[in-house]
């Protein structure tokens, strides 16, 4: 039997006491958790406040529903016990116990207070109920924890998904909205428009952007539009040329443009090459071409010395890159040259066309014009030795100019660079941060450096450079994050700008597309967004007569924007087939027809005194003088009809949501003065008066 | 049963307080903090040693010194008050030289109004203050969050 000392025993007994003591203080931390205490705190809390709501309304008479109701809530709070709270959501597939400890997070009473008793701020609780949103498909984190750290609150190393900071919160809101305006995201409504202006969508594939029209323009034909010297230039950095350049700088050797360049202007048309143009013998008068520049507003799409519209290319040093030849017949007939272009074919005559020509041509250049008839007859395509071409080929499929631009004889689906439909949930151990040492390295900052500077990481990298500015770039940022693994089911997503069906057939369909009318106008969500005023009910806003006249010579209805309609130079009979079909569908029944035989003498008067009593003479011109903000309204009974002004009148917001026409609050009565004056002028009261 | 009892020792006493010290430093504090430890984030984000959140600092910069709220009633002002009031609120807008009486410069009348007065001239008009009626109402589409917005954009503009 071996000897126990008392110093054994000592030793064990102490032992044995700090494992016991150490197991005791360990089980009781384990049985007072933090959301425990936060619940037991935020209960207190809230009926404090809640009481004391009650004792306010109790002095307040005529509040006996309200304090019924207060009284209920209070009685349901007492009863509350305090456990774990979960959210338990199927369709997301996600548990979140966020609400253990955030659980005063609906009530708006403890809005002053601290995380976590704080009621969450703003509305967004009442657009999302918790219910049925939970919280981490907004926040990130952890949502089946029930403690601090494990929530991923903050940035704590290793979480996949910590919570996402306050900062980049907007981005999550993307998620679910579809729409490329966000409610509360500017950053991510910014940036999709960013991504939709650049052209990303050409090299990846990116949710939201998988049905659209390549970027660039096609580059069939292109020997007779460019000489091979513009060419070089363009391709080694299109900022030799264009301040603001679409394209983005490529990662090409000079060899290897030169090739490509080469490869190129051997596309020539055919009948450019062919025919000789007689108009083209002669000389165009530029002073005509200038006025006629003028009349067909080409500004409002095209800018010249970056003044002007932005929906198509700069034409401040046009001179410089493209042939007189080229230049006639595109005016002539753009779709010739470019199926898909945006540009109508106006009905020039053929001296007319000339005589621009001849304006742009001496106007719109910034050098000597180089001879280069030399160059661009120097190699046909049959000229191309069978490596060259396939070696030009290959660059092409390889740098993803595919992606952009459409080019006969060269086919591919395939985009270059890879898809972005999960970039928002890229692993950090997945990034190659390359040389770059001094950032945090956070998917964020990794995509912010990239798009600013594709070369950053890898000098070898494909990606063109389109010279971002670096709130393009946070935009861009922001817009990406949102895509990520996450599978938010159909019946949280939220589109509202739906697209309906606009496809016009036979002769109407032909002079939309001749006229390219989508290019600026809207109709049923399809098209451009020059014209703020889509054309869906222009039937029921607007006179047959006037319609007619404004299209055959548009001019200035609103004084203080540069873009105008263009003039079109419409035949008689177009004009009448477009104003007949346009006055007959797109129409809206809820504009009230015939409002016009309704109107007496008597509401004139009160309509005008109603006028000058809102200072509506601020914002419009009327008689000689006003402001400039809305249409002018002298002869408005002309142009609009009595049914849309009372409409628009009640409630502008309701027609153009962001307009700055104010919503006066008017009631049928007030409406319908105002209709009546605002009808009553027309030329033909005007020249009665005046005479 | 000595010589055994002098090897469970180490056992008893080390690894015990190793464990638990490690667990309080892997863990982050994990056993502290579940405490009421009502701790508020900074944008939640730690710079590592001295790198830099590029991201961060860039959308700092664009702030301009504005909080969310100001910049979006910056946006607000932009969209229906510059046009008239000018960017600056100099009451130099495009349209303001049509106007009489003219615009006024905030700078000089912004300071000397409360919150509550300015609420009514942007949601009920200048009217409703005993002014011309030029600057109209927009309280019935405007929300209150935005002419809120609007309300600290002006007074962070024009201290």
């Amino acid at each position: 039997m071996n000897e126990i000392s008392a110093n054994h025993y000592r030793w064990f007994c102490i032992i044995g006491l700090a494992l016991i003591v150490s197991s005791v203080i360990l089980l009781f931390k384990e049985s007072l958790p933090a959301w425990k205490i936060h619940q037991r705190f935020s209960k207190q809390i809230q009926l404090t406040r809640l009481q004391a709501e009650i004792d306010r309304l109790s002095a307040e008479p005529a509040a006996e529903d309200n304090l019924r109701r207060l009284r209920l809530v209070k009685a349901q709070l007492e009863q509350r016990e305090t456990k774990i709270q979960q959210i338990v959501l199927d369709s997301l597939n996600r548990i979140d116990r966020c609400t253990s400890c955030h659980i005063g997070i609906e009530d708006k009473r403890l809005q002053d207070l601290k995380a976590p008793y704080k009621s969450h701020s703003g509305k967004y609780l009442v657009w999302h109920p918790p219910e049925k949103f939970g919280c981490t498909v907004c926040h990130g984190g952890q949502g089946l924890a029930t403690n601090f750290m494990d929530a991923a609150h903050g940035d704590i190393k290793h979480w996949d998904k910590p919570l996402t900071t306050k900062a980049l919160l907007q981005s999550s809101c993307g998620k679910c909205h579809l729409d490329m305006e966000v409610p509360e995201s500017p950053l991510v409504s910014k940036g999709r428009e960013v991504i939709e202006k650049s052209g990303c969508f050409g090299c990846h594939e990116i949710p939201l952007f998988e049905v659209r029209e390549k970027p660039g323009p096609s580059l069939d034909k292109l020997g007779s539009k460019v000489n091979k010297q513009w060419l070089n230039k363009w391709l080694s950095n299109p900022r030799n040329y264009l301040e603001k350049p679409k394209m983005p700088r490529v990662n090409l050797s000079q060899e290897d443009i030169d090739i490509l360049s080469d490869y190129l202007v051997s596309s020539k048309d055919e009948i450019l090459r062919s025919t000789q143009n007689d108009i083209l013998q002669e000389e165009g008068d530029p002073e005509i071409g200038k006025v006629r520049f003028r009349e067909s507003r080409c500004i409002s799409c095209h800018s010249v010395n970056g003044k002007g519209g932005t929906l198509a290319p700069e034409l401040g040093n046009i001179a410089n890159k493209v042939n007189r030849e080229w230049l006639f017949r595109f005016i002539k007939d753009p779709h010739h040259f470019q199926p898909k272009s945006k540009m109508p074919q106006y009905g020039f005559s053929d001296r007319e066309a000339l005589d621009i020509t001849e304006y742009i041509m001496e106007e719109f250049s910034t050098e000597e014009l180089e001879e280069t008839e030399a160059e661009s007859a120097s190699i046909g395509p049959g000229e191309l030795s069978p490596e060259l071409i396939k070696k030009a080929e290959g660059m092409f499929l390889d740098h993803g100019c595919s992606g952009c631009h459409d080019k006969s004889g060269i086919k591919t689906e395939v985009k270059i660079g890879p898809e972005l439909h999960h970039i928002g949930s890229k692993h950090l151990e997945t990034i190659d941060f390359g040389d770059i040492k001094d950032v945090v390295p956070s998917l964020q900052n990794w995509i912010f450096l990239k798009v600013k500077n594709p070369r950053i990481f890898d000098e070898k990298a494909k990606m063109g450079d389109y010279n971002l500015s670096d709130e393009e770039a946070i935009q861009i940022t922001f817009a990406l994050l949102a895509f990520t693994k996450e599978e938010i089911p159909h019946s949280y997503t939220a589109s509202y700008q739906k697209k309906g069906l606009f496809n016009p057939q036979g002769e109407i369909g032909h002079l939309f597309a001749k006229y390219r009318c989508l290019s600026c106008h809207q109709v049923a969500g399809n098209g451009g967004t020059l014209s703020t005023a889509p054309l869906d009910m222009v039937g029921s806003q607007v006179k047959k007569d006037w319609l007619y006249n404004y299209l055959k010579l548009p001019y200035a209805i609103r004084v203080n924007i540069p873009e105008r309609m263009l003039r079109l130079w419409l035949s008689d009979k177009e004009t009448e087939v477009l104003t007949d079909y346009m006055c007959s569908v797109f129409v809206d029944d809820s504009i009230p027809e015939g409002l016009e035989k309704t109107l007496k003498p008597e509401d004139v008067e009160e309509g005008r005194a109603l006028f000058d009593k809102h200072g509506c003479i601020s914002c419009h011109i009327i008689g000689s003088g006003g402001g400039y903000v809305g249409p002018q309204l002298n002869n408005v009974g002309d142009r609009l009809k009595a049914g849309w002004i009372y409409a628009w009148l009640k409630n502008p917001q309701e027609y153009k949501p962001k307009t700055l026409q104010p919503n006066y609050g008017f009631n049928d009565d007030e409406a319908i003065a105002l209709t009546a004056f605002l009808v009553s002028l027309t030329k033909e009261q005007a020249e009665k008066g005046s005479s | 049963m000595l010589k055994p009892f002098w090897l469970i020792l180490p056992f008893i006493i080390i690894i015990p307080l190793i464990s638990f010290f490690s667990l309080r430093f892997i863990g982050g504090f994990g056993i502290r903090s579940g405490w009421s430890r009502t701790e508020t984030l900074n944008s939640g984000l730690r710079t590592q040693d001295s790198k830099r959140d590029v991201l961060l600092e860039a959308l700092n910069k664009s702030k301009h010194g504005l909080s969310d709220m100001e910049l979006k009633g910056e946006e607000y002002y932009k969209h229906y008050c510059s046009i008239c009031h000018g960017s600056e609120g100099r009451g130099d807008g495009f349209n303001a030289y049509n106007l009489n009486p003219r615009p006024k410069n905030f700078a000089e009348i912004i300071p000397s109004m409360d919150d509550r007065y300015l609420y009514k001239v942007i949601s009920e008009g200048t009217t409703s203050v005993g002014k011309s009626a030029l600057c109209p109402p927009r309280g019935l589409y405007l929300e209150h969050d935005a002419i809120e917005a609007i309300i600290s954009y002006l007074r962070k503009v024009n201290r």
